[in-house]
């Protein structure tokens, strides 16, 4: 089995393939904190790195886990790492990096330089983190958008569109006349089914607009529907899942709005994309808005896939195959319209989109430079930490309490923190789940963690 | 610190405690793990090479503590390995301790050493209560639990809060109605457990089986095509996940989380905890930004295990 099977179980190949081929400049002294970002991202499959060494307060060597950090990680790498080691950051090209790491770093001029306007241009998303005792924080900048298509949100809502069924759909639907079933073939129904003829029945028969229903009062309508249809099937398995579903027979506005605005921002923000993760979903969501205005029913393309429900394997195949159907004449419209107006994007790029338009998330750079939006922070915690990285510990009002945070030992904390930093890391280059938006504050004396939006 | 400390499980929240507490001077530490190393370990449980395949999990991690660690002399650390079931451990073995920190991927053994720990509680009519902090991750979530024996909520009193088991699919699906490659997978693993008069349990299917797992998958493309289902995404990494339950892990949160459980070992030590008003389970979450939530689960006065403790 792979070596990164595990973690592949998360983003997958594509996922890791960003990450072997990424460069991450690790900025900062050796420290426990550094070591232990750099221990993570190593692990997780990355082997080019920049290391930009600023000299360290003279911490005692017997502190730090690897003693020689660059023979031992390479060792835990099946190709071994590649670092190549500068000490300024003069000559770094920084739009061939993936991420920045400022760990543990207390020489302000780098935290400068990166906040130089015509730096902070070519900037990819720059970590600051800091740890002191057992407390410590990590912020997150961005220089341009930057848009996650695969979230990986928790609950995924299936999308049947009961509510504009397309042709296609409508003549399965059709095919069906549920009051001559017997309970025999009622049960083998994929639940859509029996939901969609409920829709017909309150339309119909009952003259009610199920749009104008509530999610409980069409469960209600679909409930005495099912009564009348077949009592004997009230307990059937298809028959509840239409029940625990049937909120998915109405419409869901919020997420046509939601689309909306994610199209307004990839098209507002266009040209402030460099990456060429963030410039193709863009692209993608601008040919999204012209694909919806030809097709009069605002139709966003359906994912690939329904989820499995209750039914034969028969009529499963047969409702599957709709779906799909409906999946790949959009997936085929939208690869026109990108190759009229010339954009090359790869057709593995553009299913993913078409699987997770429902989970397209974007995050807007950071309103200031990394300097100005740290120092401006009324966060107390946050104020004491970059007082101690930056400035002197005498500038801090000490309490009991805080000298004994401070003088405990962090090495677990740094860890933490370690960890959160390379987790965030990972994420933004495999582009999958949902980043740090965009400061995160740890005290681990109160095992206590806060997010500000600075 | 003058402790002496015992971790559960040698695996990835295993080797993170380890390192941690190395880091701490934690003066003796025992580890217990029965598991040998497997190249599906190492992007993670970084005590371990590609030569140390095969070995055993405790007694590879001990040794890279004791030995390897170049700074092991000047640390005055010193590692126990036990390749060993924790289950078979008398009581008295547990009681030399200070802590048990476990970093376990079941239940049975978490239930066990919780068990002990509160009996040792209860025969010592409270004079000795050795806390048990109790980490677990899967994919980019994980929790910590802190249990004080008979003065906080036990393992067993939070019992409810573990996630039900997976939504099960009626053997008649699987049998008659299979749409999906899972359901494919298991009635090929059923029917092998049926026809070979084994228990039906998939974990028990060992990775080295290299011939066995061939046949199995070679019978699950048959079957898919007879009930023609799409077989794009079934090749052996995704049978074996479905076999042997695998769950999905990664270094970064195997290191918070063994970084929360550490802490927490500290805080009790170094007296910053308030066992009433403090929580004693944190959650974390790291698929979504980073998010980490504490709270009280309180004991429960019918508890089987720790109920009669409770005053």
């Amino acid at each position: 089995m792979d070596r990164y099977d595990r973690q592949l179980r998360l983003w997958g190949h594509g996922g890791q393939a960003l990450l072997t081929k990424s460069t991450v400049c690790l900025i900062g002294p050796n420290s426990c904190l550094l070591q232990e970002i750099w221990k993570i991202l190593v692990l997780a499959g990355q082997r080019n790195f920049i290391w930009v060494i600023e000299d360290g307060n003279e911490i005692d060597d017997n502190q730090f886990f690897y003693d020689d950090i660059v023979r031992d990680l390479s060792a835990l790498h099946p190709q071994g790492i590649i670092v190549e080691k500068k000490e300024s950051l003069c000559d770094i090209e920084w739009v061939k990096l993936s991420v920045v790491i400022l760990a543990n770093s207390s020489n302000k001029y780098y935290l400068e330089t990166l906040s130089m306007e015509e730096v902070k241009l070519h900037l990819p998303p720059v970590f600051t983190a800091y740890v002191h005792g057992m407390v410590g924080y990590l912020h997150l900048s961005l220089s341009e958008p930057y848009f996650v298509m695969e979230s990986h949100p928790d609950n995924v809502v299936p999308e049947l569109r009961l509510d504009k069924p397309w042709p296609e759909l409508v003549k399965y639907m059709e095919s069906f006349d549920l009051k001559s079933m017997d309970e025999y073939s009622l049960a083998k129904l994929p639940y859509p089914v029996i939901l969609y003829h409920a829709i017909i029945y309150i339309k119909e028969i009952m003259g009610i607009n199920p749009a104008t229903l509530t999610s409980s009062q069409f469960r209600g309508y679909l409930t005495h529907y099912i009564h009348e249809l077949s009592p004997g099937n009230v307990n059937d398995l298809n028959f509840i899942e239409a029940k625990r579903f049937s909120y998915l027979a109405l419409p869901n506005p919020t997420l046509q709005k939601k689309l909306e605005s994610v199209i307004d921002y990839a098209k507002q923000s266009y040209n402030l994309c460099t990456d060429e993760y963030n410039r193709n979903v863009s692209i993608l969501l601008q040919t999204l808005e012209i694909y919806l205005k030809e097709n009069a029913n605002n139709h966003y393309p359906l994912p690939a896939r329904i989820p499995d429900m209750e039914s034969s394997t028969e009529e499963f195949n047969k409702i599957k195959m709709v779906y799909e159907g409906e999946n790949m004449k959009s997936l085929d419209r939208l690869m026109e319209l990108l190759q009229e107006n010339k954009y090359d994007i790869p057709k593995s790029l553009l299913e993913v989109f078409c699987d997770n338009i429902k989970n397209i998330q974007y995050q807007e750079p950071s309103t200031y430079s990394i300097e100005r939006s740290l120092f401006n922070t009324s966060n107390r915690l946050l104020r004491d930490l970059l007082e101690l990285q930056y400035g002197s510990a005498n500038n801090i009002k000490m309490d009991e309490h805080m000298e004994k945070v401070l003088s405990l030992n962090s090495y677990p904390t740094s860890t933490f923190i370690g960890g959160v930093v390379a987790q965030e890391t990972i994420k933004l280059i495999t582009h999958q789940y949902i980043p740090i938006n965009n400061t995160f504050l740890f005290d681990a004396s109160k095992n206590e963690s806060t997010i500000l939006r600075l | 610190m003058d402790l002496k400390v015992l971790i559960l499980g040698a695996g990835g929240l295993g080797c993170e405690i380890l390192k941690n507490l190395t880091m701490m001077q934690v003066k003796e530490i025992h580890i217990v793990d029965m598991d040998t190393i497997e190249l599906s370990n190492l992007n993670r449980q970084f005590l371990f090479s590609d030569d140390d395949i095969g070995k055993s999990k405790s007694i590879t991690a001990a040794k890279y503590i004791n030995e390897e660690h170049h700074y092991k002399k000047r640390r005055g650390v010193n590692v126990i390995p036990y390749h060993q079931d924790l289950t078979t451990f008398p009581i008295e073995f547990f009681k030399q301790f200070d802590f048990v920190i476990s970093g376990l991927d079941s239940i049975i053994p978490r239930r066990f050493i919780n068990e002990k720990l509160i009996e040792i509680t209860r025969e010592t009519g409270f004079e000795t209560c050795i806390p048990l902090i109790d980490g677990g991750t899967e994919g980019f979530k994980g929790h910590v639990k802190t249990i004080i024996p008979g003065i906080t909520a036990c393992w067993e009193c939070s019992i409810d809060t573990l996630p039900t088991s997976q939504d099960t699919v009626p053997m008649c699906t699987i049998a008659n109605n299979p749409r999906s490659l899972e359901h494919i997978i298991e009635y090929v693993i059923s029917k092998r457990s049926e026809n070979e008069m084994e228990e039906g349990q998939k974990g028990e299917i060992e990775e080295s089986s290299e011939v066995v797992i061939d046949t199995i998958l070679k019978k699950c493309y048959e079957r898919a095509r007879m009930f023609n289902i799409d077989t794009i995404r079934l090749n052996k990494e995704y049978l074996l996940g479905i076999l042997k339950e695998i769950i999905p892990a990664v270094s970064s949160t195997n290191a918070m989380i063994a970084a929360a459980c550490c802490n927490e070992m500290l805080r009790i030590y170094s007296d910053m905890i308030d066992l009433n008003e403090d929580g004693n389970f944190t959650i974390i979450n790291g698929a979504e930004g980073c998010f980490t939530y504490t709270f009280s689960y309180d004991r429960r006065p019918d508890c089987l295990v720790c109920g009669d403790l409770f005053q």
